[in-house]
């Protein structure tokens, strides 16, 4: 019964238009819902410029400290110089974007006790901020001392804006969707009435119709994936160089 | 036997708080092995009483029974069943799905006909395109079709459930005087072989098929006696 009904649905070129905006749309939703991971590339690689010129510089004065280069854009530093509880270092330790913990006792003379600098190390310079937060929740004091605010800041607006741009486009998306489905069905109206005219139950119209749009539908989310994967090798390729 | 009954029937229209009457307290029967013709002017309500008959519209008041089952009494769904089973529809402008071949389209029927598997299907279909003589048109699309075959495959696809009762709307109204006289002669030897065949139509050339004429006057209908 739906194989006919199928065969139907191609056959008529006024839906090979509908495949055609739906193959756009998930072109669009697809790049939509993997912006970050491109601003996320395009940020890396501004930080990575950073580090680069940083150990340039460390090189020429002969600078060389206990932390490797590449950590310093992800570490964050306790400033208020207290010793932490053990608890507190194995809570932070727990934490989710928290790689490593190094602890530096600095003498200073006129101090009666040592000034204890934590280093903590996280995974990505990008979730500096969100342990950071936790760090003030707790009470400690830090700063990011290695990566120029201004980036951050852009960074979250960056991101922001993406989330924005994500779910608008989403909605439009649904919103141009359920026009194409109206018209889709608006042009299977005769048919529509034809099966009605045969003794179809509306269950078995209804299950028509469903996988007709369906399949219309999958096939242009299909090939979007596929063409959206392409040009996503190609975006890559292009930020690497 | 008597296929069809109508008993009291009333119908009307509402438009724009007018109430137009189409059926004023008719009473019809219907047999088997009858060629009926409907005659009437434009727009007194044939194709009404057509698609009342047809179970794809109701009386306002009154009785229909079909096979002695009263329509009233039936669900969307029963009544769709019962579709399905009795009743095949021809239509004036064939009425053809344009992106099913032949073939497909006197097939779209009997997928939801319980009695019939995938080959019963494929093998009732070849049967009734060769019964209509277009062996020769099987995987043709309707429009490269002319008219006189594409309503002889409009009869075949209401022949595909073998209903007890053919109801044809004006099912020579497009076509020219050789194919016309082809499809009454079909009609009428449906009605031979027991068939209850009830058609409406304009043409005159009915008279000579027809075993029984109706004349639809303002609400009222009554058999023409002259024939
Ligand atoms: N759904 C409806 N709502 C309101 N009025 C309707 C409706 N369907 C039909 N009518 C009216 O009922 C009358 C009868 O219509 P019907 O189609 O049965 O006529 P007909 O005898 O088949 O005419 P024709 O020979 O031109 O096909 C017409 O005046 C029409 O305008
Ligand atoms: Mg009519």
């Amino acid at each position: 019964m739906f194989k006919n009904e199928l065969k139907t649905i191609f056959r008529n070129k006024n839906n090979l238009v509908y495949l055609i905006i739906f193959f756009i749309i998930f072109i669009i939703l697809n790049f939509s819902f993997n912006l970050k991971l491109f601003i996320n590339k395009y940020y890396d690689k501004k930080i990575n410029k950073y580090i680069d010129k940083c150990y340039e510089i460390a090189q020429k004065e002969n600078i060389t400290t206990e932390t490797k280069y590449e950590e310093l854009v992800r570490t964050i530093y306790t400033s208020d110089g207290k010793k932490l509880t053990n608890e507190q270092i194995q809570n932070l330790k727990h934490l989710k974007y928290v790689q490593d913990i190094k602890t530096n006792n600095i003498d200073i003379p006129t101090f009666q006790e040592p000034i204890t600098v934590y280093c903590i190390i996280v995974d990505d310079w990008k979730n500096c901020q969100e342990i950071q937060q936790f760090l003030d929740i707790q009470g400690i004091s830090s700063y990011i001392a290695n990566i120029d605010k201004s980036i951050l800041e852009e960074y979250q607006t960056t991101k922001n804006f993406t989330n924005i741009i994500k779910y608008t486009l989403f909605l439009i998306s649904l919103i141009i969707f359920i026009l194409c489905y109206k018209n889709i069905i608006y042009n299977e109206r005769e048919n529509i009435k034809l099966l009605k005219i045969f003794g179809y139950r509306k269950k078995q119209i209804r299950k028509i119709v469903l996988i007709q749009l369906l399949t219309l539908t999958l096939i242009g989310a299909i090939t979007g994936y596929i063409i959206f994967r392409i040009l996503f090798i190609l975006i890559n390729c292009l930020l690497k160089f | 036997m008597e296929k069809i009954k109508i008993i009291n029937g009333n119908k009307e229209y509402k438009k724009n708080n007018e109430k137009i009457k189409i059926l004023e307290n008719i009473n019809l029967n219907f047999n088997s092995n009858v060629f009926y013709a409907i005659l009437g002017e434009s727009g007194i309500g044939k194709t009404t009483l057509l698609n009342i008959i047809g179970t794809l519209d109701n009386l306002t008041d009154g009785k229909l029974f079909i096979d002695n089952i009263d329509i009233s009494t039936l669900k969307d769904d029963e009544k769709a069943h019962l579709r399905m089973e009795k009743i095949g529809f021809i239509f004036q402008d064939f009425y053809l799905n344009p992106y099913m071949t032949l073939e497909e389209n006197i097939m779209q029927p009997m997928f939801i006909n319980e009695k019939y598997n995938k080959k019963m299907i494929l093998d009732k279909t070849n049967e009734l395109i060769e019964l209509m003589g277009l062996s020769h048109r099987k995987k043709h699309f309707p429009k490269e079709l002319s008219g006189g075959e594409q309503q002889r495959v409009a009869i075949a696809r209401a022949l595909a459930n073998e209903p007890d009762i053919i109801l044809a709307d004006e099912p020579t109204g497009n076509l020219n005087k050789e194919n016309e006289i082809k499809i009454f002669e079909i009609l009428k030897d449906l009605s031979k072989n027991g068939k209850c065949v009830i058609t409406v139509s304009h043409s005159d050339r009915v008279k000579d098929f027809a075993d029984v004429i109706f004349k639809f006057k303002e609400g009222n209908i009554e058999i023409d006696e002259n024939k």
